[in-house]
């Protein structure tokens, strides 16, 4: 494997990590604002919040991609590859998100709210002075695992066209023919920007089991 | 003319355990006769209920020898004294003969009670499981839960599944059985029928080591009763001569203070 | 929304469909015995196993599915088997959910309290009957949701074998997505019927649940 083959290997790598962090930025927003209207919102909202987890958690992330990319030219819309990816992504992972923060928020223990109330505090106050840090704590190790399966779903970005460490693979072999150790060099890029996420994944569930 | 002395069954001599750095037994030796009652009492760590488990080899122990009808425990001791550890049939044979109720019952939650009580005898000792259900049911009739059969340990009280835990060792007919403070995790009130059973079980000559906080029915059901404190056995005697003139200024305190906090 | 449209692409997308279940049933199955073996792996006495079992559950955590099916695909050749295209895709699922089944097991067996152990132990059973007999029963039970989640995640991911042509449900619909020029109904269709099989799946969960449920 040359080292131009590397080093444009390790280009798709940088666009793989962007969009990584592009759709967990985008999903972390959605999902607080679904925990939210799932815990605390008004009931039909609920009922619709439900139903959009439903749908995002049983269709493959690869239909949704495909179904509305391919959609959008007959809608009038031309979104670059990268934007519509992220989109869809961002909406997708949002409802893992969403249930993240909120199995979070409910894996408080019900008496903190008791404990807030009687040193007078208001609802909105207990909720963002004791339940909310505590949430934060609980929320990290599934967060981490959610944004594992984020870094590993922008491969399917490649299936609709856009360019990240699995095309530059693609590329490298149908040029060099040298089809095996460049696939095994972009699955150990994608285990190198992994690596850091389960390993703190890992230990923050170790020492969160006191 | 004193009574002649029962056949020793379990033998402890100088037996060493420690966890890490922490020395739990220092050196314990002690006797338990065939059909005898053997409790062990003291404070909190004092190393009893290490003991208990050594007995039956949950825990392993360093040094000295532990043996229950000849044969040692754990361990097999070589011709020029040497330790070797025995294969885990050989201790799974073993523990088939000793009988162990827990403070946590551990019933199989998974089982019905009937089935807690044919498991072993079915998957260990190969008895047809006709036979193994005609005797469970007898021995739930001697611990008065026949109803039970066949519900699932999760409906029974506290006091209800100690009971099945006690006739789940029965059913193994066990030469010796360990009781390790089979009444602290119960209601006060359910401590009374699951004591009556361990009542019966001595009343039959069933040779027990128990370890327990209940001091009036260590005095009740003991023949002879062991006061530990830091993993050493500081006084050892029947329960009347114990209780009612104890020698051992430590266990004179454990006393005063267990006297001092039941005086309600 | 053509209701006549919609049935007439449904006969060529149940073909694919039928691929889908083949694979997916494939899958859960080797990944369910996989995950057997990579506990055991997990548990092993020996240091050694243990390591091999770690490195090997840390490469499946950490690549995605789609490089575990173009190294089999595209790499394999290079060394001389041709395996096919479904068969890459079932290979690649086993490979990655057995990882992970292996780990739910675990999670499954340490939950249940080392005490059960113990009694099993004290009645004269064996460490291996005390296992399979008395704890695993209840860890299996206690794991059926988190499976079941794993089995949905299996079912999704088998889309992913449409990229190297596997004639899957995805693969069918973007065969008619070129022909038919309606992408949104076709993948309406498409949607519907992953979610169909989704909510099959949780469902055979659910009823294994109520047959095995835990009980302390």
């Amino acid at each position: 494997m040359t080292l131009t083959a590397l080093r444009y290997l390790g280009q798709g790598a940088g666009v793989t990590v962007m969009l990584a962090v592009a759709v967990i930025l985008l999903s972390s927003a959605l999902g607080m604002g679904l925990a939210l209207v799932r815990l605390y919102g008004w009931p039909p909202l609920r009922v619709l919040a439900a139903g959009y987890a439903l749908v995002t958690r049983g269709v493959p992330l690869l239909v949704l991609l495909i179904g509305c990319y391919f959609s959008l030219p007959y809608l009038g819309i031309t979104l670059p590859v990268y934007g519509a990816a992220i989109v869809v992504m961002g909406f997708y992972f949002a409802a893992y998100m969403g249930e993240v923060f909120r199995g979070a928020i409910m894996a408080v223990p019900a008496t903190q709210w008791d404990a807030g109330r009687s040193v007078g505090f208001r609802a909105f106050q207990t909720f963002r002075v004791v339940i909310l840090p505590q949430a934060r704590r609980l929320c990290v190790a599934p967060f981490l695992n959610t944004a594992l399966s984020v870094v590993k779903n922008t491969s399917l970005v490649s299936a609709i066209g856009g360019w990240e460490l699995v095309m530059a693979g693609r590329e490298i072999g149908e040029r060099t023919g040298d089809l095996m150790p460049i696939y095994l060099g972009v699955a150990f890029g994608y285990y190198l920007i992994c690596f850091p996420l389960a390993r703190a994944a890992t230990f923050v569930e170790r020492t969160s089991h006191a | 003319m004193p009574e002649p002395l029962p056949k020793p069954l379990v033998v402890v001599d100088r037996v060493d355990k420690s966890f890490g750095a922490n020395r739990v037994l220092k050196e314990v030796s002690l006797t338990v006769g065939k059909g005898e009652v053997v409790t062990l009492i003291g404070p909190s760590g004092c190393g009893k209920t290490t003991l208990l488990r050594c007995v039956n080899f949950l825990e392993s122990y360093d040094s000295g020898t532990i043996s229950i009808d000849g044969e040692t425990v754990g361990i097999r001791i070589g011709a020029n004294g040497s330790r070797k550890a025995r294969p885990d049939r050989e201790v799974a044979a073993m523990r088939a003969r000793v009988g162990m109720v827990f403070q946590s019952y551990n019933l199989f939650p998974h089982l019905t009670v009937l089935d807690n009580l044919t498991a072993a005898p079915v998957k260990v000792r190969g008895l047809p499981l006709k036979q193994a259900r005609e005797k469970a049911m007898a021995l739930l009739e001697r611990v008065g839960l026949v109803e039970k059969a066949a519900q699932y340990p999760a409906a029974l009280s506290g006091g209800q599944q100690q009971r099945v835990a006690i006739a789940r060792t029965l059913a193994m007919e066990p030469s010796l059985i360990l009781l390790d403070e089979v009444t602290s995790a119960l209601d006060p009130e359910l401590v009374a029928e699951v004591l009556d059973v361990v009542q019966s079980l001595a009343a039959d000559g069933m040779t027990m080591m128990i370890v327990t906080h209940e001091m009036q029915f260590a005095r009740e059901v003991s023949s002879r009763v062991a006061f530990m404190a830091a993993g050493e056995i500081l006084e050892l005697a029947p329960p009347g001569d114990l209780f009612g003139n104890p020698k051992n200024d430590r266990l004179r305190a454990f006393l005063g203070r267990y006297q001092a906090a039941h005086r309600i | 929304m053509d209701l006549a449209f919609l049935l007439r692409i449904l006969p060529p997308l149940l073909q694919g469909l039928e691929i889908t279940v083949a694979m997916t049933a494939l899958a859960l199955v080797g990944a369910a015995l996989g995950g057997l073996i990579v506990v055991a792996g997990r548990r092993s006495r020996f240091a050694a196993v243990r390591a091999v079992t770690i490195a090997y559950i840390d490469a499946m955590r950490n690549t995605p599915i789609m490089a575990q099916i173009f190294i089999l695909y595209f790499g394999v050749p290079e060394i001389g088997l041709y395996p096919d295209a479904f068969a890459c895709g079932a290979i690649a699922l086993v490979l990655q959910n057995s990882a992970y089944a292996g780990e739910i097991y675990r999670a499954g067996i340490e939950s249940v309290n080392r005490t059960q152990t113990e009694a099993a132990l004290s009645l004269g059973m064996l460490p291996r009957r005390a296992l399979f007999d008395i704890v695993l029963p209840q860890a299996l039970r206690r794991v059926l949701p988190v499976l079941g989640s794993q089995a949905v995640v299996i079912l999704k991911d088998s889309s992913i074998a449409s990229t190297i042509s596997v004639a899957e449900l995805t693969h069918s619909g973007k065969l008619l997505l070129d022909r038919s020029a309606a992408p949104y109904e076709t993948f309406f269709m498409v949607a519907l019927l992953y979610l169909a099989m989704a909510a099959i799946v949780l469902g055979a969960m659910k009823l294994l649940a109520l047959r095995f449920p835990v009980r302390t």
